[in-house]
Order: C-alpha cells, then sequence, then structure tokens
C-alpha cells in the first residue's frame, strides 16, 4: 500500500526526499573524484585517505579461496575497531576501487556483498578508525571464470 | 525513471526493540561496467551502474555507501543494523545514469 502511495508521487517527491540525505552524507564521488579512476590499490586508499595504512588483525575479511565464478563472489567484512570509514579495494579490475561505507555513530560495522573480478588477484578493506589511523588487510583468491565477460 | 525491482529483507522476521538485525537489501540491476562489448553488434554497452545507496532509519541515516562498477550484477547489500523503535526504513539508490529509485519497509519490533 505504502509503496504504491508513494510510486504515485513520482520523480518529484523523490527528488525532493534526496536533498537533506545527500547533505549529510559523505559522497566521494563529488568530494573526491580521483578515487574513481585509480588503477592501483595504494593509488585508490592514497587518493582516498591521503595516508598510509598499516596491516591489523582486527579486520576479518571473508573471502573465498578460489571463486568458480568470478561475477559473484562473496566478501563479507567485520571488525570492532571504532570506524569512520571502511573501503575495499581490489587489484585485478581496471578501476581498483569497489565500495566506500561511512560508518555512522552506533552503527555495526559488518558488511557483505558479491562483486565481480576479471582475473586471479587480491582485495583489500582499508579501515578508518575514529582515531584517525588506516587499518588495512589483504586476501588474495583464485578466480577459475572471469566475471566481466557477460 | 525505469522502475527497479527491490526487496528490503530484515533477519531474524521478528525482533524485539534493541536488538541487532541483519538487513539484506536486493536489487534488480544491470550494473553495467561500460567496459563490456555486447557480443552481437560488437558495440560497447554504456556503463550503467549503482553509485550511491543510503540507508535511512527513521529520517536519519545509517549507512551510506559509495558504490563502483566492481560489484556484482543484482546486487546484494547487507548491513546489520541496531532496532531503535518503531519506523520506516527506506533505501535509496542512486545510479550512474542520474536514475533515483526508493524502497521502504515498516519496522515493527515485538514486544
Amino acid at each position: 500500500m505504502q509503496r504504491r502511495k508513494f510510486l504515485s508521487l513520482g520523480a518529484l517527491a523523490a527528488v525532493a526526499t534526496m536533498v537533506p540525505a545527500s547533505l549529510s552524507a559523505l559522497d566521494f564521488r563529488a568530494t573526491k573524484p580521483d578515487v574513481w579512476t585509480a588503477k592501483t590499490v595504494n593509488d585508490g586508499i592514497a587518493k582516498l585517505f591521503g595516508k598510509v595504512a598499516t596491516p591489523s588483525d582486527a579486520i576479518k575479511l571473508t573471502i573465498p579461496k578460489v571463486a568458480s565464478n568470478g561475477g559473484q563472489i562473496p566478501v563479507d567484512i567485520a571488525t570492532d575497531i571504532p570506524a569512520k570509514t571502511v573501503a575495499l579495494f581490489q587489484d585485478a579490475n581496471p578501476e581498483s576501487a569497489i565500495m566506500v561505507w561511512n560508518v555512522v555513530e552506533g552503527s555495526v560495522v559488518d558488511y557483505s556483498l558479491k562483486i565481480k573480478m576479471k582475473k586471479s588477484g587480491s582485495m583489500t578493506v582499508v579501515v578508518e578508525g575514529k582515531d584517525g589511523k588506516l587499518y588495512s588487510t589483504t586476501k588474495s583468491l583464485d578466480v577459475a571464470l572471469g566475471g566481466c565477460e557477460g | 525513471m525505469e522502475e527497479r525491482k527491490a526487496l528490503i529483507k530484515i533477519k531474524p522476521k521478528s525482533y524485539a526493540d534493541g536488538e541487532i538485525v541483519k538487513v539484506d537489501f536486493m536489487v534488480m540491476h544491470p550494473m553495467e561496467t561500460g567496459m563490456r562489448k555486447d557480443k552481437k553488434t560488437g558495440q560497447i554497452v554504456p556503463a550503467k551502474y549503482i553509485n550511491s545507496v543510503k540507508f535511512d532509519y527513521n529520517g536519519k541515516i545509517i549507512t551510506s555507501m559509495n558504490v563502483w562498477e566492481s560489484v556484482s550484477v543484482n546486487p546484494v547489500f547487507t548491513i546489520y543494523m541496531k532496532v531503535n523503535g518503531a519506523g520506516n526504513l527506506k533505501v535509496t539508490f542512486t545510479d550512474s545514469t542520474g536514475e533515483v529509485n526508493e524502497s521502504s519497509i515498516e519496522i515493527k519490533p515485538k514486544g
């Protein structure tokens, strides 16, 4: 019922409700457009945070060792570090950034998603803590069938 | 503006106030990277992917995501959130072509 009501309001209402949301959330696409074109993981981290990350055991990155289908690779990220920003990068695709999460005070840092990768490579998670330090974890995986050929 | 099929699932189905629940947000989207060639015509398929997802709970943003092309076709975004009273969970997602869509679910804690 609510959905129907919502749809009838149309595009105008959608745009109107978007405005406060976009103001309070960080949009890296607008503020840091360089991240979008970064080709390597280190380049991406440098352009997003402007710092170098230190490896940490406190981040849990769960990925399969061998992915049979490169189009659907499950990724789980969890950490207990009080975080401000969480970013995920990989080094197989032409553009290194996959996703950046803005963590709001009091929320749980435990995310899952599925990604696609062209070939075997590695994934890096970077967590920016509230203390301003960067923590990272890297894991490599084999991709049996590339996921970008459609 | 094309309507996208989207679904929000909360696990477990019944939850109490103050509990941490898993929220799955699924959307039917092609997530074209702009690098793939159409096998029949040989033309490059133009880029069209979700670039921003926002989770809004009772008017307050709980998580916002910046998304790039590497996310899979028909993506599922999973987060965990703390239930804090009855209300509305709204997910707003934006496309690289400027398409804006929303999906929402009622949050009804038991007891």
